[in-house]
């Protein structure tokens, strides 16, 4: 039996033994008693080694007191009876001051495996009410802009040779392939959320990655985000639509400007969104192709 | 739906997927952060390419969230590039705002 109390920053330690547990089953269990809703001091050290003892018996197990009245238990094992005989014990020590009727959320049990999370953001709720999490400190030199390496939007010929190909098998497809141009992590899984589980996704994230993906799976349907780090929308769809002339091209954009609507005209594209994006709207895209080809 | 955000777009899209939502939710902050930080470097008088894009880019997210009101200040952000230095300060104090009101909802749904 290990029994460890830690009195200092014991949120971070709960932190610390979080980020190594989070998500992985290694059976560890927290047991939060939310003393600070009581306004009550944890109880004394003679108390929880009482308490540890009693409970925990065999199991490995630490007890943290944090400074703002919380106690957190955690141990190796089943739950159930530790659970309840802590509880007890601690109904008892509230009781004693005259502390009756506990909160409903005054117990908290937190599976590792299920709750790790969501515990991990409690404790960064407390830390950051402590001033234990500092923001980071405002810059006050200008960053040196560094700009991303423009690129020409053209095939290399080993890439144009690739696509030939593809074009020709992809008369065979049974199913649409759908190319996803979007720099925007966030805007590219909302967007996959609406269509991996129907069609194959392939994503891009500039303009280099989105020529090479062109190339090498002739997609059905291209989502063309118009701003990108390296290019833009409107050459990689000139691109396209020279060298596949039966390529499906939807610009996709926040802007509203209206000489974003006219090169996509000219670039003779099918489709235009401007974000946001909805399911609507998505799934007519892919409705408007199916009605194309 | 509340003044800071409108989920329903979003929720179309997510399908009730809880534990996307949250992944998303985290991402959206993660992105934000990252925007507000070089923003706040780049607070100077005239264009500005770093102003304009993490605006931009910002405008976007926040659009395809449903806080419209923040995707707003996003978009005078990146159309104002050549606003001064004090401006540029004073609409960022405010997006900053709107974005801790929208971070703080989020936090709570889950």
């Amino acid at each position: 039996m290990l029994i460890q109390i830690i009195a200092i920053d014991a949120e971070k330690q709960i932190i610390h033994n979080l980020e190594d547990i989070t998500g992985k089953s290694l059976n560890r269990n927290f047991f939060q008693c939310r003393f600070s809703l009581l306004g009550l001091t944890p109880p004394d050290e003679d108390f929880v080694l009482f308490t540890g003892k009693e409970l925990l018996k065999d199991r490995e197990g630490k007890i943290f007191y944090c400074e703002d009245g919380d106690l957190f238990l955690q141990w190796k094992g089943a739950a159930k009876d530790v659970i309840s005989t802590f509880e007890e014990m601690a109904k008892r020590y509230c009781k004693e001051r005259n502390y009756d009727d506990l909160p409903g959320n005054f117990f908290q049990l937190y599976d590792s495996h299920a709750h790790g999370e969501e515990l991990r953001i409690e404790c960064r709720k407390k830390l950051k009410a402590m001033g234990a999490i500092e923001e980071p400190a405002r810059k006050t030199t200008i960053a040196k802009h560094i700009p991303v390496e423009k690129i020409s939007a053209k095939f290399s010929p080993e890439q144009l040779n690739l696509l030939i190909k593809n074009i020709f098998d992809r008369e065979s497809r049974t199913a649409p392939e759908i190319l996803i141009v979007e720099d925007q992590v966030f805007s590219c899984k909302l967007i996959l959320s609406v269509l991996s589980s129907q069609y194959k996704c392939h994503v891009a994230k500039n303009g280099r990655e989105a020529i090479t993906l062109y190339a090498t799976h002739a997609p059905d349907i291209t989502f063309l985000d118009i701003e990108l780090p390296d290019t833009d929308g409107h050459s990689l769809a000139k691109l396209f639509r020279e060298s596949d002339p039966k390529s499906y091209l939807v610009m996709v954009t926040a802007n509203n400007h209206m000489k974003d609507v006219t090169l996509a005209k000219q670039n003779k594209v099918q489709g235009f969104i401007l974000k946001p994006y909805s399911k609507q709207k998505i799934l007519q895209s892919i409705e408007n192709f199916k009605a194309h080809k | 739906m509340t003044d800071v955000i409108d989920l329903t777009n979003f929720r179309e899209m997510t399908d009730g997927d809880v534990e996307l939502e949250k992944e998303l939710f985290e991402e959206f902050f993660s992105s934000s952060e990252e925007c507000i930080t070089a923003m706040e470097s780049n607070c100077v008088d005239g264009e500005n390419e770093i102003w304009r894009s993490n605006a931009h880019a910002f405008k976007g997210t926040a659009l395809n969230l449903g806080a419209d009101k923040l995707g707003q200040m996003c978009k005078d952000a990146q159309e104002g590039q050549d606003m001064s230095a004090a401006e540029k300060t004073t609409l960022l104090e405010k997006i900053k705002a709107e974005y801790s009101a929208v971070k703080v909802f989020l936090e709570g749904l889950h």
